[in-house]
């Protein structure tokens, strides 16, 4: 594993890099780590995230939120973490309501190019094999 | 927070999405304020807010907040569009990001339905900042809303009962 991705398995830079983006720490997610020592984004449910309140689901646009942040640190993890990356463009499909429970997220790096960086997030709350929304999104990185 | 103060209610408006206020935890909680609501189109406004900044050494708000003003719009629009408060859901909305916004700017999007089949309608706008000759797009978006989803129908809610449409 490389040096870079070692710095966010690291629990204290962890924490400093989400309270360094203020809408990361306002969403409230988190960085873990799961037995296989796979990095795992966590929005731990909150009422401010509930975007239909007759059915109590999760805001579409918070799950995207969540994953464009996912996204973002992990790039930060596996390329660099010298430039907050800038978010291209991001496209989300939801494939189900997401409820009033906490959401995972897996990152995927696709392509880390010099200049681009091209990454897939899937996002699930029970069951990892039915994924409530997937993402596809590029960043800017350096400079 | 800077700006917790919300504007008259535009025409057309009442009972609608602005509506939800009060009763809704997540409008609140965003502050988003609906600007105005016509056949196939809405806007609606996000007043500049430190916590939803992305980039503490530009100020720039987050992606993530302008996707769910842009996601929250859009379904706004779609209600505009079919006249009526049902459940919708968002199929797939694509962000892009056009370039970083301003400190202190409040974000204006912009949203209009250019096309509506009997089971799916297809949402695209702009996000905006700064207003007249100094609007300046920040964000595009289009998006597609399955509609009348299984769930509880918005216009069933008491509040919302004698509303079955926007303007004409």
């Amino acid at each position: 594993m490389s040096k870079a991705f070692d710095f966010l398995l690291d629990e204290k830079n962890a924490k400093e890099l989400v309270s360094s983006i203020p809408y990361a720490d306002y969403i409230g997610m988190k960085i873990q780590q799961n037995i296989n020592g796979e990095i795992i984004f966590v929005l731990p449910f909150q009422e401010k995230h509930v975007g239909n309140p007759m059915i109590r689901a999760i805001h579409g646009g918070i799950l995207a939120s969540f994953m464009e942040c996912s996204a973002a640190m992990m790039v930060i993890g596996t390329v660099s973490h010298d430039h907050l990356p800038k978010c291209v463009n991001q496209t989300t499909e939801y494939l189900k309501s997401a409820k009033d429970v906490d959401t995972y997220a897996r990152v995927k790096v696709n392509k880390a190019g010099r200049r681009i960086v091209a990454a897939t997030v899937s996002c699930w709350q029970q069951d990892e094999n039915t994924p409530v929304a997937i993402s596809h999104s590029r960043f800017m990185v350096g400079g | 927070m800077s700006n917790s103060s919300k504007g008259d209610t535009p025409s057309g408006m009442e009972g609608l999405p602005g509506g939800f206020g009060d009763s809704h935890p997540g409008f609140m909680e965003y502050q988003f304020q609906p600007v105005y609501m016509e056949e196939k189109k809405a806007a609606m406004m996000l007043p500049y807010n430190e916590k939803f900044v992305g980039d503490k050494s530009t100020g720039s708000i987050h992606g993530g907040i302008i996707t769910l003003l842009m996601d929250t719009a859009g379904g706004m629009c779609v209600m505009a569009t079919v006249k009526q408060m049902m459940p919708i859901a968002t199929l797939d909305l694509r962000m892009d990001y056009l370039r970083p916004t301003k400190r202190g700017m409040n974000i204006t999007a912009e949203v209009e339905c250019y096309e509506l089949t009997q089971y799916v309608a297809f949402v695209r706008g702009f996000a905006y900042e700064g207003e007249g000759d100094e609007k300046e797009a920040v964000a595009h978006m289009t998006a597609a809303f399955m509609l009348n989803t299984k769930g509880p129908n918005f216009g069933k809610a008491s509040r919302f009962s004698e509303v079955d449409g926007g303007e004409k």
